[in-house]
């Protein structure tokens, strides 16, 4: 069955039908092509799908894209300014918190959703609040480091 | 996946009129434990009803003394919540175990509540149904919902509607435990409602394989009432996890009549306590080792709760 959802994603409309059993996360994927956003578990436990819904970050492997009729989503696409990249993108290349990057785009997203709340975040809030993404390379610690990197250099801006 | 209809109502008349249609209507609130078992063919809905559009379900009040929260109430919607901080300190701190932010911007309270029928894997064993894989077992993990227990502790109350009216039921006879709870087809639960937390100590322990996105496999939540003349005049306990039902402890109230919990009161308490728990298999943890971990627990919590150990909500 289908239903006709009237979305924005990073600042584009949609009108699209769409099918009702379809999860957002394959609808961003699948049908506006934006592959960005990842598809680790599809079942909510690793966060790479994780995308911003009305400024909120959300997995959207476990939502319907019915749901998210009439929202606005950004989506990890949508951080940089063109070829120039996202302060947090920066940090994260600088500290070496990419190594397969898998996770990087909902790592990413899950940062600014934090850094867009907190400007100055301890290093236990930092964690707590990418405690539902999992990072098999890392170790966790460059990308702690990054976050805190990021948020510094949005301070100074 | 297979396809079915989708209504999203803006009120709860709509809503029922859809449930009494028929066609294997479902509920869905924040759909985070929903759209997992329409994923893995556990639920097959010919209609799903989504909630999260109905303005009548998204209210936090305190009415008098009473704490009254309606039901489509996102997880995050608490945690960032003035009135819960101050007055239901022991719902935020259990609140803040579910999942991780995402799951919590998307989670509702009533959610939860009505999800002590969930699937977890949490058990761990082979063949479990909602592990990928098509299992069969049928689920042993049966009340890990997290704000169960604190609620049960706190005395709170369900109000449930449905076309026919509302009806009051308390908590602990909405969850009866083996994955059943106390709401009729066609009925939605609307608001949740309890005393408002003032002049009690709290205390909140918990046991789960991984510290955080764990599911619990044992969660103690205690509250205690001190009056001037004794420490305590007054216990309230509720364990829930890898058990049948989760359950408010009874027959300890008698011992801590006009009484100063000491240690020997605690060591006393934990048997009885224990009796009244039906443990589950768990795969990760052998039965010994839960029972007696659910001491060690059960001694955190009232020792918050006393204010031996800190329990300040943060």
């Amino acid at each position: 069955m289908q239903n006709i959802i009237k979305i924005t994603v990073n600042g584009e409309h949609y009108e699209k039908e769409v099918l009702v059993h379809k999860s957002l996360l394959d609808f961003l994927r699948d049908d506006i092509n934006l592959t960005g956003t990842k598809k680790g578990c599809d079942n909510g436990d690793c966060g790479s799908c994780t995308v911003l819904l009305n400024g909120k970050p959300v997995n959207s492997c476990m939502m319907l894209a019915v749901e998210a009729d009439g929202c606005e989503v950004l989506t990890i696409e949508g951080i940089s300014n063109g070829k120039e990249l996202h302060p947090i993108q920066r940090a994260f290349v600088d500290s070496g918190a990419i190594q397969c990057g898998y996770c990087t785009p909902g790592m990413v997203i899950a940062a600014k959703a934090l850094l867009d709340e907190n400007f100055n975040p301890t290093e236990k809030e930092i964690r707590e609040a990418i405690v539902g993404h999992l990072c098999r390379c890392t170790g966790y610690d460059q990308i702690v480091s990054a976050i805190k990197k990021a948020a510094n250099s949005l301070n100074d801006k | 996946m297979l396809t079915f209809a989708y209504e999203k109502p803006d009120s709860l008349e709509q809503a029922f009129k859809l449930l009494e249609g028929g066609n294997k209507a479902q509920v869905m609130a924040g759909g985070t434990d929903l759209v997992l078992k329409i994923k893995h063919r556990q639920l097959r809905p010919g209609l799903l009803v989504a909630i999260g559009k109905i303005k009548e379900l998204q209210y936090l009040a305190k009415k008098e003394a009473t704490i009254c929260i309606g039901a489509g109430v996102k997880i995050s919607e608490l945690l960032h919540s003035n009135l819960l901080k101050e007055h239901a300190p022991l719902l935020l701190r259990a609140a803040r175990e579910i999942g991780s932010p995402e799951i919590r911007n998307m989670a509702t309270i009533g959610g939860n509540i009505c999800s002590v029928k969930a699937n977890c894997g949490a058990c761990g064993f082979p063949g479990c149904k909602s592990m990928s894989g098509g299992g069969v077992k049928p689920c042993v993990y049966a009340s890990h919902a997290d704000l169960v227990p604190p609620l049960l502790a706190l005395d709170a109350g369900l109000i449930l509607a449905g076309s026919q009216g509302e009806r009051t039921v308390p908590l602990q006879e909405f969850v009866l435990g083996d994955k059943k709870i106390n709401l009729k087809a066609g009925e939605i639960l609307k608001e949740i409602q309890f005393k408002a937390q003032d002049n009690l100590g709290w205390g909140y322990s918990r046991l789960s394989t991984a510290k955080a996105m764990g599911i619990a496999a044992i969660a103690v939540a205690v509250t205690v009432k001190k009056s001037e003349k004794s420490p305590c005049s007054n216990i309230s306990m509720a364990v829930g996890g890898s058990f049948r039902k989760p359950v408010k402890i009874t027959n300890i109230q008698q011992l801590v009549e006009n009484n100063s919990i000491t240690e020997d009161i605690i060591k006393m308490m934990i048997p009885i306590c224990i009796k009244q728990l039906e443990y589950t298999d768990n795969l990760y943890m052998t039965f010994d080792y839960r029972r007696a971990m659910t001491g060690v627990l059960i001694r955190e919590a009232i020792q918050q709760a006393l204010g031996v150990k800190d329990a300040k909500y943060n």
